[in-house]
């Protein structure tokens, strides 16, 4: 599975809203983003090997290898950061539970990687994917969700039956695999792990989520 | 609107849909394979169904074997039609369980033969713990045993069905809100008390409401019954005595606990009208699955090895 956004993407695209969103009412995300930094660096010698894998097993053929290469292009190039922080300021906005925006993420990153998806639905700034994948999010764990008029208000060209067919077509992709959020993973290693001096930065995010 | 689904389903899917068992839920036979089948029409994918499918493709599933359990009623594959009408909807299949519920089980037979036998209930109390002990293996909580959950087949096989409220336990400290259970008059002591934590004693005392509610000859009344948490919280302290020191030692601790809160015995006659049905390991089992204590109540697999079970 892909992480939400890396270090390097958050300062190249300015990826943190302005304080002046933030009222106080909503975590701030930068508070996170050293912490999932170290989270990134444990996990990089695996990665690779993942990636490998991947290819080795599902590529039989050179034009499935390029294709994917292409989609990881995407991934880690400017357009999907300029996406992503458009969302973060429609979260903040939209005052939503923070799960909601890294399982949004989530199901983005991973969508766009099945390679199912048309790509005029995500590429150019499209948010057509981004809004789904936040619809389904929203479904997920918020208690009311959001509407899909207010998602697609001011959003001219897209209406609402395009969300609702991608919107399944996204769940087939993925095979209705919403899943765990990283999120979570440090839920869980922050209720294992005992909470004494030596770990002050984690008592720190415990207490800020 | 029903003739243009109906015939589109029949073109793209080989479904025909064969009659109506209740609204947007329909009997129909899959062409190919001659198999009878149920259909769930979804206008919008919600909240809750896209919950259920969750639980049971990822997190109970079993590796591309749709059939998970035998006593899990099994979700063969989501079919949808692709956008060529404007009312495109998501259409869940599942297996068939010959429309009948143990709800309305007792009402189809009518008559003499209205009463449950010792020999079903145990049957279907033994099949129904299986498939929870699947469940919460996978930190799965159903949080909605009701009769009219569980269906039984032609062959007396009960499955567990209705996975909209089931909560996935992810962090252990994952909290749960009376509102998310879907029957309020199973709503455990703990839970009324203000107690939010998500654990599997929560099913296990829905199981003995279950038990309770196959063994009276009515069946449609539950064992315990309010409209408000403090009625209902009366209702059980009244039937089941106040919960004292010895009995529940955290009693006390509850957060919506009072200290004038009625203290009423423990009375034993209307539990004690089911024996003649259950017999007395019947009522011994009973006793233990509604214990006040969460933690001291029967988890679903010690609950199988009870002697009631034995015999």
């Amino acid at each position: 599975r892909i992480k939400p956004a890396s270090m390097d993407q958050c300062n190249q695209g300015q990826l943190l809203p302005d304080e002046s969103i933030d009222n106080g009412n909503n975590t701030r995300p930068h508070e996170l983003i050293p912490y999932l930094l170290q989270l990134e660096n444990s996990l990089m010698p695996v990665l690779p090997i993942i990636k490998q894998k991947k290819k080795l097993t599902k590529a039989g053929t050179v034009v499935y290898q390029r294709r994917f290469q292409v989609l990881l292009d995407y991934l880690y190039g400017p357009q999907r950061c300029s996406q992503i922080s458009e969302l973060i300021r429609l979260h903040l906005r939209s005052r939503l539970v923070l799960n909601t925006l890294f399982l949004t993420v989530n199901l983005f990153d991973r969508a766009i990687l099945t390679g199912q998806l048309p790509r005029e639905c995500y590429s150019d700034g499209n948010p057509h994917l981004l809004l789904t994948c936040l619809l389904i999010a929203g479904k997920f764990e918020e208690v009311e969700w959001p509407s899909i008029s207010s998602l697609i208000a001011n959003r001219e060209p897209l209406k609402a039956s395009d969300i609702k067919s991608l919107e399944i077509v996204v769940l087939q992709a993925l095979s209705f695999d919403i899943g765990l959020t990283v999120l979570d993973f440090v839920y869980r290693y922050c209720e294992i792990s005992p909470m004494d001096r030596s770990n002050d930065d984690l008592r720190l995010l415990f207490f800020i989520l | 609107m029903a003739v243009s689904w109906t015939t589109m389903l029949r073109k793209h899917h080989g479904i025909l849909i064969n009659s109506e068992i209740c609204k947007s839920i329909f009997k129909a036979i899959h062409q190919s394979s001659q198999q009878i089948i149920c259909v769930k029409s979804l206008p919008i994918l919600s909240s809750s169904s896209l919950n259920e499918v969750y639980i049971l493709r990822t997190v109970l599933s079993n590796h591309n074997n749709h059939n998970i359990h035998p006593n899990i009623l099994s979700l063969l594959s989501i079919k949808y039609l692709p956008s060529l009408s404007i009312k495109n909807s998501t259409y869940f299949i599942f297996d068939y369980a010959d429309n009948r519920d143990l709800a309305s089980h007792g009402l189809l037979y009518g008559g003499t033969e209205k009463q449950l036998t010792n020999e079903q209930i145990r049957t279907y109390l033994y099949q129904l713990l299986s498939a929870i002990i699947y469940c919460h293996d996978r930190l799965v909580y159903h949080c909605a045993l009701e009769l009219k959950h569980l269906l039984i087949t032609r062959t007396g096989q009960l499955k567990l069905s209705n996975f909209e409220y089931a909560k996935h336990a992810v962090w252990r400290a994952m909290t749960i809100d009376i509102r998310d259970l879907s029957c309020f008059s199973q709503c455990p002591p703990e839970l009324l008390l203000g107690d939010r934590t998500l654990r599997d004693s929560l099913d296990m005392w829905s199981v003995g409401c279950v038990f309770a509610q196959l063994c009276s000859s009515t069946q449609i009344e539950s064992l315990f019954r309010g409209d408000h948490q403090i009625e209902l919280l009366f209702c059980i302290f009244s039937m089941m005595g106040t919960p004292t020191d010895d009995i529940w030692p955290l009693f006390r601790k509850q957060p919506y606990f009072n200290v004038d809160f009625p203290r009423w015995p423990r009375r034993n006659d209307q539990l004690y009208d089911l024996t003649k049905v259950i017999g007395a390991e019947g009522l011994d089992f009973l006793k233990c699955l509604l214990i006040y204590d969460p933690k001291q109540r029967l988890t679903a697999r010690t609950a199988l090895q009870h002697q009631y079970f034995n015999r």
